[in-house]
């Protein structure tokens, strides 16, 4: 009995874990080495090949994956006020993420060490 | 027209032509100043400078940490904000009242606020 019970929690916390709308750290490592993401933004997400790419290290999951998310708005052709980035490159990597790859790949990033603060 | 769109013009007449002497130049020529942005960060700090804050429209999400950001990056942003290539309500508004010089100096701040 006592075993069947820990069997239960185990199932109960492993389909929560991985149930629609959890980010997975390691999917979303996959999904940065899927598309070369570091051949722009530097293995470490933070040592980009040119200054004027992003920092993306440290930086808030929601607020990436929002970008991620305005990248493929902005690829679709959507109005300006859809919230948009029109970026060619970013755009074209961008609509071939899912949903859950742009959680995955926000909240992997997220979790990496980086230089970003939030100062007056 | 407003002066802040009439400054504009000259920058995207060299977008426009493609030119990336041009680019080189306009970076050259206008030098960021960490310490002359500090009388103008009062717009930025209102969302940037305060942990947690989040943007409400036309999504629900944290607006992104700046300090310690590439000031290449944060320039290229500011002026995409204002051409339009990004959109943002309250960025849109924000970058389109920055010069040129009012960029530099903010994006120097920034990079250089860790």
């Amino acid at each position: 009995m006592k075993r069947f019970s820990l069997g239960l929690v185990f199932v109960a916390f492993t389909t929560f874990a991985t149930g629609a709308g959890a980010a997975d750290l390691a999917a979303g490592k996959a999904v940065f080495e899927k598309f070369n993401c570091a051949s722009c933004h530097g293995a470490d997400a933070r040592t980009s090949i040119d200054p004027s790419y992003p920092v993306l290290a440290g930086q808030h999951a929601d607020y990436l994956a929002h970008a991620l998310r305005s990248y493929k708005r902005g690829q679709a052709g959507m109005p300006a006020m859809a919230n948009v980035r029109k970026n060619a490159v970013m755009g074209a990597f961008a609509v071939q993420l899912s949903d859950q790859e742009i959680r995955d790949v926000a909240a992997w990033l997220a979790s990496l060490p980086g230089p970003l603060a939030t100062r007056k | 027209m407003s002066i802040g769109k009439l400054r504009i013009i000259p920058a995207l007449v060299i977008l426009a032509a493609g030119s990336s002497v041009g680019a080189t130049y306009a970076q050259e020529t206008i030098k960021g100043d960490p310490e002359a942005a500090k009388t103008k960060v009062s717009m930025c700090i209102g969302c940037h400078g305060i942990p947690g804050y989040r943007a409400s429209f036309p999504e629900v999400y944290r607006v992104p940490k700046i300090a310690g950001q590439n000031a290449a990056y944060i320039e290229a942003a500011l002026r995409q904000y204002a051409s339009g290539a990004r959109t943002h309500p309250t960025m849109d508004a924000i970058s389109k009242a920055l010069s040129e010089q009012d960029i530099a100096d903010l994006a120097a701040y920034y990079a250089n606020l860790k």
